[in-house]
């Protein structure tokens, strides 16, 4: 019984002198770091234990330093490889379609097919300059519209084949634009530190802010 | 690299001391664990910062062999070097905490900011450790008898410092059961422990102060 006691006395000193140590290094009181280190000395089974925390809060240091160098480095491409960074400002905001290069993008395809018809060189001439956008509703008669505004007479497969390359052009630009939105939330995350909230939206900002 | 400098330093400082084979031994395997360490210690004291961290651990290290070299008498290869040679680093680093105290003038002691009133060799953090300690005894049938006011006491700490607690104190687990417990390394238990009864003694001290002050 004694020795269950001792050796309950002896695991407890050890607990203690180790809490001592510990505590001690993250207030920066060397002072007892070294009466601590002293009694390590002469017991082996304590010297283990700080060994031990040691490993920890080495490791902890280690992790803290290389999130350190990783945010000098990221703050360093920033500065000298903007470029290689979307903007911060919000949505990239893409010009809109312009009837333009929706008639460019039908005179490369046929090209590349070896399908340029005489219509679409004449479309593509008559339009190669028209920088008003397309209009938002694509609609076969919205096409015909557009057309007729400009005295152009297209054949009914014309106007389909821009209404397609319209379509499949707008399409393209939403996927790129939500591509960049998902990549640009992933980069808030990232930078977030842990245990704040991401940055919300604007349009749930007034929201929160009427929160209790 | 680094451990290439560690031993280059400490072969160097060997070499010009003519250190005996054990001490020389002794120092060469413990080149990288020793700087591991220090680099932590210069953090922790705050007397680098930056990449001035390493300068000042290899600084720490190459003093940390021209002392031990200069008393070799007092190494005994019978007992574990590291305490021996980290001690003469906290000695060191003690040093440099001053020196940095008076370059950049008086400043709050670390002490203060985290556990209340300062402590006078950290017999205080011993004392409060001995006292959450204390909260438990357990019968020889292995019940657990619960003081008054531990549950008041706990309720001062988040629930996380409080799961370790409980189970530290009054389930009487030690470092290693502790960290069987939880999942994690004995070391890491015993920091979580030590960071949990930290918490615990400032928010006790908090809370005794406003009681001080609402009498």
């Amino acid at each position: 019984m004694d020795k269950r006691n001792d050796e309950l006395l002896r695991q407890s000193a050890h607990e203690k002198a180790v809490h001592r140590y510990t505590s001690a290094l993250e207030r920066g009181d060397f002072e007892t770091v070294a009466a601590v280190l002293a009694h390590a000395e002469h017991d082996a089974e304590l010297e283990r234990m700080i060994d031990e925390v040691n490993e920890v809060l080495e490791a902890e240091h280690e992790a803290t330093a290389a999130e350190h160098d990783a945010t000098q480095v990221r703050a360093l491409l920033h500065e000298h490889l903007p470029s290689g960074f979307a903007s911060d400002q919000g949505e990239v905001e893409l010009p809109p379609l312009t009837i333009a290069a929706v008639v460019a993008r039908m005179s490369e395809d046929a090209a590349q097919r070896g399908q340029m018809t005489q219509e679409l060189a004449i479309l593509t001439r008559r339009l190669a300059a028209e920088s008003q956008p397309v209009p938002e509703e694509l609609s076969l008669g919205a096409v015909r519209q557009l057309f007729s505004e400009r005295e152009i007479s297209a054949s009914a497969a014309l106007v389909k084949q821009f209404r397609a390359t319209a379509i499949y052009l707008a399409e393209g630009r939403e996927h790129g634009q939500a591509y960049q939105a998902a990549a640009r939330r992933q980069r808030e995350l990232r930078r977030t530190p842990k245990g704040t909230q991401p940055r919300q939206p604007d349009a749930h900002r007034g929201q929160q802010e009427d929160l209790p | 690299m680094e451990v290439d400098t560690a031993q280059a330093i400490i072969r160097t400082q060997c070499d010009a001391h003519d250190a005996a084979e054990p001490l020389r031994r002794c120092f060469e395997s413990e080149a990288r664990a020793l700087l591991r360490t220090i680099r932590m210690y210069v953090v922790r004291a705050g007397v680098a910062d930056g990449g001035d961290i390493e300068t000042a651990a290899l600084e720490v290290l190459s003093r940390v062999a021209i002392e031990a070299l200069k008393s070799p008498g007092k190494f005994d290869s019978d007992r574990p070097p590291k305490p021996w040679l980290l001690g003469i680093a906290t000695n060191i680093i003690k040093r440099m905490q001053r020196e940095r105290g008076k370059v950049y003038g008086r400043e709050v002691p670390a002490s203060q900011l985290t556990g209340g009133a300062a402590d006078k060799g950290g017999d205080d953090e011993g004392k409060f450790f001995e006292r959450v300690a204390a909260l438990s005894t357990r019968t020889p049938e292995g019940t657990v008898l619960i003081r008054e006011g531990t549950d008041e006491l706990l309720n001062l700490v988040g629930p996380d410092d409080r799961r370790v607690l409980e189970l530290a104190v009054l389930g009487d687990l030690d470092g290693n059961q502790l960290g069987r417990e939880l999942g994690i390394s004995p070391g890491a238990a015993r920091v979580r422990l030590s960071r949990a009864i930290t918490r615990l003694r400032a928010a006790y001290n908090e809370r005794e102060a406003r009681h001080g002050q609402a009498k």
